[in-house]
């Protein structure tokens, strides 16, 4: 039976008395590709910013790696990888000297630093760009130069937040293709986007939230069934997550 | 502390990649010293003035004091003042045309004295040499004294010198503006989720822009201008070593101050606002685009100022090679980074919780 890697109960965030996220319990598996998924405002940042301890639960428990993030936080930082939605790069530095700097945070040093940078940027297919500028790549390139970022130090899990935002679908294909290989290296995954049918072409299992809930959580099939009226119906993964979440709009300010 | 390095390093490489920055420093600081130096260059000029002049003078026929003309000529020139006799002259019209600084016509009972504005000192140690020729004829003319030299003339530094010293300091008092593009790009594109992700606690963070801010301020004001303000102007430092070391301590306790309005704004043209009109009035009340020895500002006002420390002692050794302010100013700029780094710490830390 594979391990859990992450496990979230009863976890609460509370700003000026309003909760954000409302009593969530999960529990993701080692070797997962696990989407997250919800309308604007439904709390998934504020989860994975928990997860990634970026912020403090008001209440309730975030195991990672059977470990307490409250009591061994030093012990978790360096199995999470974090590509977050915006490109968290330096334009000013070259490919390599990025993630030379991220990967060297986590006390990774000398030729072991040097392969993980060569590594890294041969996984995205940067390799022939590491003398380049940053600033001067396109943006599927800096797409893919921020996910190297976050692999030099080898983490176990990734956390990616819509990491496909604004670039063409061949980087995107590119991009969906290494999140499955990492996968396959054994790496854990959590996965959030607002595209329906990346979610559905690489995740395992699936958790809707809303309103600060988890409305739904399990395999793209069995939350297919959750909405599908005949046997037979096909049915996409946006169908059933209009279904669950309504199709009003859903207008969010932040903070 | 790796991880303090490893980010001081990378701002470092951040920090001399933005090359437009560094030339606007570097020219900035120099255009400064160069315009103001030349603004108020007659007025401290004047005042500094140390060589010898040129007295013309006529003895007109019957005057009383013929008697004491050899004493009058011999004291001048012992005092380094050159003295030429005329006869039938025009002041107006010598000092024009003949490089006489200023000139004497001794009446009967009186003398007249003609200068220019440009030699009002001059003007004022010839009177007061006539002043104490006049007591001492009331006395003995054999022993009159001429106290020329020691006319109570306060040394201060030239105009090139003193705002070459405080120019560098002023420039150096805004040096965490070499942080704003870091701290912009950071927020802009959320990179500093990354260093908080990583191992890296929010002191490293801190530490590794206020070390890398210092080093710049030291390789880049201290090193780069500094050296060229004492190639390029008639600037001294009096004793090399100390001034360069107040300088050193100046660069750290701005450094804290600066970074605490760049952690505090989330907009960096606010932090930038906020930062630089309190060092601007800083710099107004310390000396820095008027001189302290002239200051149009009340005495409580500059000594609120830490700028008036540094310039102060920085002047004064430049001039003096010692300085009654230099334990003061030690003293506050000590204090400042002693009390401001952990403040910064503190508000690097909060927001990195909020």
């Amino acid at each position: 039976m594979s391990k859990t890697v992450v496990k979230l109960d009863g976890l609460i965030k509370k700003y000026d008395n309003k909760a954000v996220v409302d009593g969530i319990s999960l529990e993701i598996k080692e070797g997962e590709i696990f989407g997250l998924l919800g309308p604007n405002g439904a709390g998934k940042s504020t989860t994975m910013n928990m997860i990634c301890s970026l912020l403090k639960p008001t209440a309730g428990s975030i195991e990672l790696f059977g470990m307490d993030i409250k009591k061994e936080n030093n012990k978790i930082k360096p199995l999470i990888g974090y590509i977050p939605q915006d490109l968290a790069i330096y334009g000013k530095l070259k490919a390599w000297e990025n993630v030379e700097l991220f990967t060297s945070l986590y006390g990774i040093k000398g030729k072991a630093l040097k392969d993980a940078i060569d590594e890294s940027l041969k996984f995205v297919e940067l390799e022939d760009k590491r003398n380049a500028f940053a600033g001067t790549f396109s943006g599927g390139m800096k797409r893919r130069l921020n996910i190297a970022c976050a692999l030099g130090h080898k983490p176990k899990l990734l956390i990616f937040d819509e990491p496909t935002v604004g670039i063409d679908p061949q980087s995107r294909n590119f991009i969906l293709d290494r999140i499955k290989t990492s996968n396959k290296n054994g790496t854990t995954v959590i996965y959030t986007s607002h595209y329906m049918e990346e979610v559905e072409a690489i995740c395992s299992r699936v958790a809707i939230m809303d309103n600060g809930k988890i409305i739904a959580c399990g395999t793209k099939d069995e939350l297919k069934n959750m909405v599908r009226k005949d046997p037979n119906e096909e049915i996409s993964l946006e169908q059933v997550f209009l279904t669950l979440t309504g199709k009003k709009l859903r207008d969010y300010v932040e903070g | 502390m790796n991880r303090i390095w490893i980010i001081t390093k990378n701002n470092l490489k951040l920090i001399f990649r933005n090359r437009s920055m560094l030339i606007l420093t570097v020219l900035g600081t120099l255009l400064v010293i160069a315009c103001v130096a030349n603004a108020f260059h007659s007025l401290l000029d004047n005042a500094e003035r140390d060589e010898g002049f040129t007295v013309g003078y006529e003895m007109q026929e019957g005057s009383k004091y013929a008697p004491a003309e050899p004493f009058w000529i011999e004291g001048m020139r012992n005092e380094n003042i050159t003295v030429v006799t005329f006869k039938d002259a025009d002041p107006e019209k010598i000092i024009k045309e003949n490089d006489i600084d200023v000139f004497v016509l001794f009446g009967k009972d009186s003398y007249q004295l003609t200068g220019n504005k440009k030699s009002e000192l001059d003007t004022r140690i010839v009177q007061y040499v006539l002043y104490n020729m006049d007591m001492s004829m009331n006395g003995a003319v054999g022993k009159m004294n001429l106290p020329a030299r020691s006319l109570p003339t306060e040394k201060i530094a030239g105009a090139e010198n003193y705002y070459g010293l405080v120019e560098i300091v002023y420039f150096m008092s805004i040096c965490s503006i070499f942080l704003v593009l870091i701290y912009r790009t950071e927020r802009k594109s959320n990179i500093w989720l990354r260093f908080r992700i990583s191992s890296c606690g929010s002191t490293g963070w801190y530490l590794g822009k206020y070390i890398s801010c210092v080093l710049t301020a030291w390789v880049i004001q201290i090193g780069l201008i500094l050296a060229m303000v004492l190639l390029l102007f008639d600037v001294h430092l009096g004793r090399p070593l100390v001034s360069i070391g107040v300088l050193m301590l100046a660069a750290m306790a701005y450094a804290a101050y600066g970074i605490i309005f760049l952690a505090i704004f989330e907009n960096s043209a606010a932090s930038i606002a906020l930062m630089f009109m309190t060092l601007w009035f800083a710099g107004l009340f310390g000396g820095s685009f008027e001189t302290y020895m002239y200051s149009s500002y009340p005495e409580t006002l500059r000594k609120l100022s830490p700028t008036y420390y540094v310039n102060r002692t920085l002047v004064e050794l430049s001039v003096n090679g010692s300085s009654d302010y230099l334990l003061p100013c030690v003293g506050i700029l000590t204090l400042m980074i002693v009390v401001l780094v952990p403040v910064g710490m503190l508000i690097t830390a909060k927001k990195e919780e909020a």
